[in-house]
């Protein structure tokens, strides 16, 4: 059977699966994500278009010290977050556990003091999430100025550096007679792909939970007909 | 095979009976057959104009083949349309040139320049332009052409071809069917083809 797949035309049904950690770290699949299989290395390209303009330096350190400063307020305002909206949800099941127990039970009397105490909880994690909302604001005006400007220099390096990418990826495609295909996850972060024979690779971005200033970033060979886009296959990068 | 097997039928060739006079062929499969009528082999050449594997059996195997096999009327050799339109875009319309070329008694030198010409054509957004430019070198009537491509003439055909080629469990292209034989799937060295067809000749000729 390898023998024939080597040597004769047949589509080939790739099923990719997303998944990254959400806010409480653990993985989660990720719906509505858009997914490009393309026929080339698209990393491999944009090295050798920076080998000509490196990247700089000077930007990107300025940069990634302003991310760095903006992480540790964004992550304690995200984490009381979480934990507001963990607890919301708690407290409803209990509510709905209350209202399905008999008044004069002794589990009625368990489960009310249970509820009574996130209740009680409550308003100290609103204020926690209110007052890490108004440090993240004052961050955000003190940092965002400085950070939209660096971007805008960043974007006119990356148009200068990447003039031609599209041409050339365009030509790439028609010499090897295969265009990209395109589709997006389903709700359980799925998507399935018919590919033509030949090396392909599946590229994708996606939110990073944690940092605003950071995504995930995927441009993963596609072998066998399972492609996992997740923490261990992609990498996160600066959104600079 | 249910499939291959209908269409030996549909052409007269009963899979366990010697195939019949070329006559007794449908027009449309008997401009896509090559081979003396009673040949003791019959090949059934399942393929795509846009695969690069189909190319390459087409331009460095069968070439051989056609000399030592067809020419000497050891094989009669039927072309089947296998397009596989969810990865070859242009396959299908290849396939109907070529399709409308046999109504017009053209159909070995449209094949023939379909496979020589795939990396020109097979790129393109719209081949359609590039094939009439091969209809003219085979000396076909443009005028002819269009009208048979524009009406979707042979489009239910080819279609109904693919299906059933694909309910028969055949699913990558090219392959050959031998009848009485089996599949052989994959564009595969002349050499095993040799060794399968001698074997059956000497088989079903007794070695003469």
């Amino acid at each position: 059977m390898l023998l024939v797949a080597l040597v004769a035309c047949k589509p080939r049904d790739v099923v990719i699966q997303v998944a990254i950690p959400g806010p409480d770290s653990v993985d989660a699949p990720v719906a509505k994500l858009g997914l490009v299989a393309l026929p080339y290395d698209r990393d491999s390209l944009l090295a050798t278009f920076e080998a000509k303009n490196p990247r700089p330096a000077a930007l990107t350190q300025q940069l990634d010290s302003l991310f760095q400063a903006y992480r540790a307020p964004f992550t304690t305002y995200a984490v009381a977050a979480y934990r507001l909206q963990a607890t919301e949800r708690r407290l409803a099941r209990e509510r709905a556990r209350l209202d399905s127990l008999p008044r004069g039970a002794a589990a009625y009397d368990t489960a009310y003091r249970a509820f009574a105490a996130l209740g009680d909880s409550l308003t100290a994690l609103r204020a926690a999430r209110d007052d890490a909302q108004r440090r993240l604001a004052r961050t955000n005006d003190a940092l965002k100025p400085r950070m939209d400007s660096l971007r805008i220099e960043m974007v006119r390096w990356e148009d200068s550096t990447y003039a031609g990418y599209d041409t050339l990826t365009k030509k790439l495609a028609e010499g090897i007679g295969r265009e990209q295909v395109s589709d997006s996850t389903d709700a359980e972060g799925r998507a399935r792909f018919r590919l033509p024979p030949g090396d392909w690779w599946i590229y994708a971005r996606s939110w990073d939970a944690w940092d605003p200033n950071s995504q995930w970033y995927w441009n993963v060979k596609v072998s066998g007909e399972r492609v996992i886009l997740d923490k261990t296959t992609g990498r996160r990068v600066p959104r600079y | 095979m249910r499939f291959l097997a209908a269409l030996a039928v549909v052409t007269g060739l009963a899979l366990l009976a010697p195939a019949p006079a070329a006559a007794q062929l449908d027009p449309m499969l008997a401009q896509r057959t090559k081979g003396k009528a009673d040949a003791p082999i019959t090949v059934y050449e399942l393929s795509d104009f846009q695969c690069p594997f189909c190319r390459k059996l087409t331009l460095e195997v069968i070439p051989e083949l056609d000399r030592d096999y067809v020419q000497t009327g050891k094989v009669r050799w039927i072309f089947v349309n296998l397009p596989l339109t969810q990865i070859h875009p242009n396959a299908l319309a290849a396939a109907e040139f070529a399709m409308c070329s046999a109504r017009l008694g053209k159909f070995w030198p449209a094949h023939d320049l379909l496979f020589q010409h795939q990396p020109k054509w097979a790129p393109l957004k719209d081949p359609a332009p590039f094939l009439l430019t091969l209809a003219d070198s085979m000396g076909v009537p443009r005028a002819d052409l269009v009208s048979c491509l524009q009406g979707n003439e042979t489009r239910s055909l080819i279609q109904g071809e693919a299906e059933g080629a694909a309910r028969s469990g055949v699913a990558s292209t090219p392959t050959l069917y031998v009848d009485r034989a089996g599949l052989i799937p994959g564009a595969q060295p002349v050499a095993l083809y040799r060794q399968i067809f001698d074997s059956l000749y000497k088989e079903r000729t007794g070695g003469r």
